[in-house]
C-alpha cells in the first residue's frame, strides 16, 4: 500500500498543486462574499439592551464612541431613496442607548438633532428625550436646550415650550444674543415667522448633514416668502392706520401677488394676524 | 522592623525587574502607545466633541492594558509560587511568607503604576495637544485635577484587583484556577450593578436588597473608579470627602484582601 | 542543629488523591560539623524531610529544631543555604539579582554581595555569564547558580536537596569536590541524593527512609563497607522493608 504512494519530487509537486488549488479555493469564495457583503444595502441595527452594554463597566464609554460610528456610518451611507420612517425605529434606540451609556458626549445630539428629529412628530418627542439627557450630561452647552427648543417650535408647534427651551438655551454660557431675542420674538405679533425664521436660518448653519440642509433650506424659502407677507401688511397697516381685512387687500399696491406656499405650507390670515401653518403628515 | 522592610523592597526588586525586562510587558506598553496613536483615524467622526472619544479612548486603553497586566502577568507570576517553584528559593531565606505576601504585591503594583504612568502622562499631552489645535467651542474643559483623579482611582482600581488575585493565590493552587476566579471576580463584580439596578428597587425584596449589598461590598463595582467622564466636564467639583471615601474604601479593601491573603499563605502547605 | 523528633506528616485528601501519610515518627538528629546523607526511594518522603525543616510544610506532631530553634521563625534560616532540587529562577533576571536578594535578606552590605558574589560565581564558572539573562542558562548553570545563592551567606548549616542533579559528569565532578570542601572547612550538611555513590563519597552519617519510615540512622561505617557498598546496603534494608509489610 506504501508503495503505491508517491514518493520525492513527485509528493512534493502533488502537494504543491494540492495547496494552490486550496489556497485559490479559499481566495475565490473570499471575494464573492466580500463583493457580495458590499452590495449589499447598508442597516442599522437596534443595539442590545443597555444593560448588556453596562457591564462593560469601565468601557462603556469607548462603546458608546463605537455605537455612534456606526450609526454616523449608516447615516453617512443610506441611500436618498432610503425612507426615514425605515430607520427611525432602530435610530432613536441607538441614539437612547448611548445617551444613556455616554451623556457627555456632545456629538450624539447634534447627530439626533440632524437625523432624527425632523423624520416625524413622534421621532421629534423621542429626539426630545434624548436630547434631556443631554441637558445633565452637557449642562454649560447652549445648543441643546437650543435644539429642544426649535424641535418644540418646528416640529411640536408648541411655542410655549419653545420659548422656555430657548430661554434656558440663552442664558448658557457662550450663547450668541439672538437665541434670547428669538424667545421674545416668538410671543410677539408674527414673531413666529420672524423667529422661525431665524431659527432655520441659524439650524442650517449648525448642521452639516446634506439632507437635512436642502429640507431646512426649502423651509426657509417658505419663510422668506411668508416675511414678504408680513412686511407688505405692515406697510399697510403705516399707511392706512389699520390691518388689511384679508391678504387679498393687499393687492397690488402693497404686493404684486400672493406668494405661492410649497411643501404643505400655507399662510393663514385669521383675527387681522398671519400664520404660517404646515400641513401635518409633513416632514 | 528594617530587616521586613529590606524583604519585601528586595521581593519587590525581583518581582519588578522581571515584569520590566518581559519583552511581553514592553510589548504592551509599544501596543497600548500604538493603539492609542491608532484611534486618531477614527477622530474624523467625532466633528463636534473631539475631547470626549480621545479622553474614551486613552482612559479605556488604560484600563485594558491594566487588566491585560493583571489577568495575564500578575497571575503568572503568582503561578512562580509552587506550581513553578521560585517560591522555595525565596522563603528559604530568612524571609516571611507576609514579606512574601507584601513584596510581591509591592512590585506588581510598582510595575503597573510605572506602565499606566508611561500612558497616563502620553494620554494627557495627547489631550492638551488635541484641545491647542482645534477651537474652544469643539473642547472646552480639560481639568488637570480630575484627570489625576479619574487616573489615581483607576489605579487604585486595579491595585486593588491584583489584591484579589493574591488572595485567590493564597487560597487555590495553580495559575489556571486562579486566572478563571479571577475573571468571574471581574464579572461578578461588573455585573451586580446591573442586577441591583434591575432588581434592587422593588420594595418587597429586602432580603434580597441586602444580599445584593453585601455582594456589591465583596465585589466592588469597578465604574465607581471610573471618573473619566468628569475630566472633560465643568459640572462637577471635587469635595476632599468624595476624594478620600473613593480612595479609602479602596485602600481598606486592599488591607483586608492582602490580610486575608497572608493568613492563608501563613497557614498552607507549600507542597 | 537539626534535630527531629517523633514527626509525623500527612498529606492531606485532595480531588482523585486519598489522603497519605509521608512520614512516620521520623526521629534523627545532625550535630554541627557532620554531614548527613538521606536516602530513599522515590515517595520515601526525602522531600517532604527538607520542606519541614525550612517550614514549606509543617508537621501534624512531633518537634522540629533546627539550629536550636523551630523552623517557622523566619530569623533561624538567616544561617541556612537551600539549594533546591529543582530550581527554578524567574528567567529575565540576571546573577546579581539573584545575588542581591540573597545577600540582602540575610543581612548583607552591597559590599560584601559584590565581595562574595565574585568569589562564588568564580568559583562555580559563572563570571562570564554574570549579566546573561537567566534564561540563557542550562540547566547546570541555573543549579549552580543556586548553589551561589545557598552559599553567599557564609551558611552554618547547609540544606542541599539533589545538589548534583542535571548536572553533566564535569560540572557533578566539580559540585563533590565543593561539597567536600565545604565539609572539611566544618560546615554542617545535610542532603539527600540518587546518587549514592557520590552519597558514600561524602557523608559521614547516613538517614535511610522508606515509605515516611526510617530504615537505618547512623554512621555510614556502620551501614556499609568496602565489600557491602552502600548500595546493595539500600537495596537490602528496602527489601527487606517490603518483605515485612506484605506478612
Amino acid at each position: 500500500m506504501l508503495a503505491l504512494w508517491p514518493q520525492g519530487p513527485v509528493l512534493k509537486a502533488r502537494i504543491s498543486v494540492l495547496f494552490s488549488i486550496v489556497t485559490a479555493g479559499y481566495v475565490a469564495i473570499f471575494l464573492a462574499q466580500d463583493s457580495a457583503n458590499q452590495h449589499t444595502n447598508l442597516r442599522l441595527s437596534p443595539p442590545l439592551p443597555t444593560p448588556f452594554y453596562e457591564i462593560s463597566g469601565p468601557f462603556k464609554q469607548l462603546v458608546a464612541d463605537i455605537l455612534l460610528i456606526k450609526t454616523k456610518v449608516f447615516l453617512g451611507g443610506r441611500s436618498a431613496e432610503t425612507d426615514p420612517l425605515s430607520y427611525a425605529e432602530n435610530l432613536d434606540r441607538q441614539f437612547s442607548a448611548i445617551s444613556d451609556l455616554h451623556p457627555e458626549l456632545l456629538d450624539i445630539y447634534y447627530l439626533c438633532e440632524s437625523s432624527l428629529s425632523w423624520i416625524s412628530r413622534p421621532s421629534a418627542e423621542r429626539s426630545n428625550q434624548i436630547l434631556s439627557a443631554g441637558l445633565e450630561g452637557r449642562p454649560e452647552q447652549w445648543t441643546i436646550p437650543f435644539f429642544i427648543g426649535f424641535n418644540n417650535f418646528r416640529y411640536l408647534q408648541d411655542n410655549d415650550v419653545a420659548i422656555r427651551f430657548l430661554s434656558m438655551a440663552a442664558n448658557k454660557p457662550f450663547a450668541p444674543e439672538w437665541v434670547g431675542s428669538l424667545a421674545n420674538l416668538l410671543s410677539t405679533d408674527g414673531g413666529d415667522i420672524v423667529a422661525g425664521f431665524l431659527l432655520l436660518r441659524e439650524m442650517r448653519n449648525q448642521t452639516v448633514d446634506p439632507l437635512l440642509r436642502s429640507n431646512l433650506d426649502r423651509d426657509i424659502s417658505q419663510y422668506q416668502n411668508a416675511l414678504v407677507v408680513l412686511r407688505a401688511i405692515a406697510s399697510y397697516n403705516n399707511i392706512n392706520g389699520h390691518r388689511p381685512g384679508q391678504l387679498t387687500d393687499l393687492i397690488p399696491k402693497f404686493l404684486a401677488m400672493l406668494p405661492r406656499m410649497e411643501d404643505g405650507y400655507e399662510l393663514e390670515y385669521f383675527n387681522q394676524r398671519l400664520h404660517l401653518h404646515k400641513a401635518t403628515g409633513q416632514p | 522592623m528594617k530587616a521586613r522592610l529590606i524583604n519585601i523592597r528586595e521581593i519587590a526588586r525581583l518581582i519588578f525587574l522581571e515584569g520590566f525586562r518581559r519583552h511581553t510587558i514592553l510589548g504592551l506598553a509599544v501596543l497600548a502607545i500604538a493603539t492609542e496613536a491608532s484611534g486618531f483615524l477614527f477622530m474624523d467622526f467625532f466633528g463636534r466633541d473631539l475631547g470626549n472619544p480621545v479622553n474614551d479612548f486613552i482612559f479605556s486603553i488604560m484600563w485594558f492594558v491594566g487588566f491585560v497586566f493583571i489577568f495575564f502577568h500578575a497571575v503568572q507570576i503568582m503561578a512562580w509560587d509552587v506550581e513553578r517553584g521560585f517560591i522555595f528559593p525565596l522563603l528559604a531565606r530568612p524571609v516571611s511568607r507576609t514579606d512574601y505576601v507584601i513584596g510581591v504585591f509591592a512590585g506588581l503594583s510598582a510595575l503597573l503604576a510605572c506602565l499606566q504612568l508611561l500612558l497616563g502622562i502620553l494620554g494627557f499631552l495627547t489631550l492638551i495637544w488635541i484641545k491647542g489645535s482645534v477651537a474652544a467651542t469643539f473642547f472646552p474643559e480639560l481639568s488637570v485635577a480630575h484627570y489625576l483623579y479619574a487616573f489615581f482611582s483607576l489605579l487604585a482600581y486595579q491595585l486593588l484587583l491584583i489584591a484579589v488575585v493574591m488572595l485567590l493565590s493564597s487560597a487555590i493552587r495553580g495559575s489556571f484556577p486562579v486566572l478563571v476566579l479571577s475573571f468571574a471576580y471581574y464579572g461578578i463584580a461588573s455585573g451586580l450593578p446591573v442586577v441591583r439596578s434591575m432588581l434592587g428597587t422593588s420594595d418587597q425584596q429586602h432580603a434580597l436588597q441586602y444580599i445584593l449589598t453585601l455582594l456589591a461590598a465583596l465585589f466592588p463595582n469597578p465604574s465607581t473608579y471610573d471618573l473619566k467622564a468628569d475630566v472633560l466636564t465643568v459640572a462637577s467639583n471635587l469635595t476632599a470627602l468624595e476624594i478620600a471615601a473613593g480612595f479609602g474604601s479602596a485602600f481598606l479593601y486592599m488591607v483586608i484582601a492582602l490580610w486575608l491573603a497572608c493568613l492563608l499563605y501563613g497557614r498552607r502547605d507549600l507542597s | 542543629m537539626i534535630r527531629f523528633q517523633s514527626v509525623q506528616k500527612t498529606y492531606p485528601k485532595e480531588l482523585g488523591q486519598p489522603a497519605h501519610i509521608a512520614l512516620k515518627e521520623l526521629s534523627f538528629h545532625l550535630q554541627e560539623g557532620q554531614t548527613l546523607g538521606l536516602i530513599g526511594p522515590n515517595g520515601a518522603g526525602k522531600s517532604t524531610t527538607i520542606r519541614l525543616m525550612l517550614d514549606f510544610i509543617r508537621p501534624d506532631r512531633g518537634e522540629i529544631r533546627i539550629l536550636g530553634d523551630s523552623p517557622s521563625k523566619p530569623a533561624t534560616r538567616r544561617h541556612i543555604g537551600y539549594l533546591p532540587e529543582l530550581a527554578t529562577l524567574p528567567k529575565h533576571l540576571k546573577a546579581p539579582d539573584v545575588l542581591r536578594f540573597a545577600g540582602r535578606t540575610s543581612g548583607m552590605n552591597d559590599q560584601q554581595i559584590e565581595a562574595a558574589s565574585h568569589h562564588w560565581l568564580q568559583r562555580l564558572n559563572l563570571l562570564n555569564a554574570e549579566h546573561r539573562p537567566l534564561r540563557t542558562y542550562s540547566k547546570g548553570m541555573v543549579q549552580r547558580l543556586s548553589f551561589a545563592m545557598a552559599l553567599l551567606h557564609d551558611p552554618k548549616l547547609l540544606i542541599l536537596d539533589e545538589p548534583m542533579s542535571g548536572l553533566d559528569p564535569l560540572g557533578r565532578a566539580d559540585i563533590v569536590d565543593l561539597i567536600r570542601e565545604l565539609r572539611n572547612e566544618g560546615r554542617t550538611i545535610f542532603f539527600c541524593s540518587h546518587l549514592l555513590d557520590d552519597v558514600e563519597r561524602l557523608v559521614d552519617q547516613i538517614l535511610v527512609i522508606h515509605r515516611g519510615s526510617m530504615l537505618f540512622n547512623g554512621p555510614i561505617g556502620e551501614l556499609c563497607s568496602p565489600s557491602a557498598p552502600l548500595e546493595s546496603k539500600f537495596l537490602e534494608l528496602v527489601r527487606e522493608s517490603n518483605e515485612s509489610q506484605t506478612d
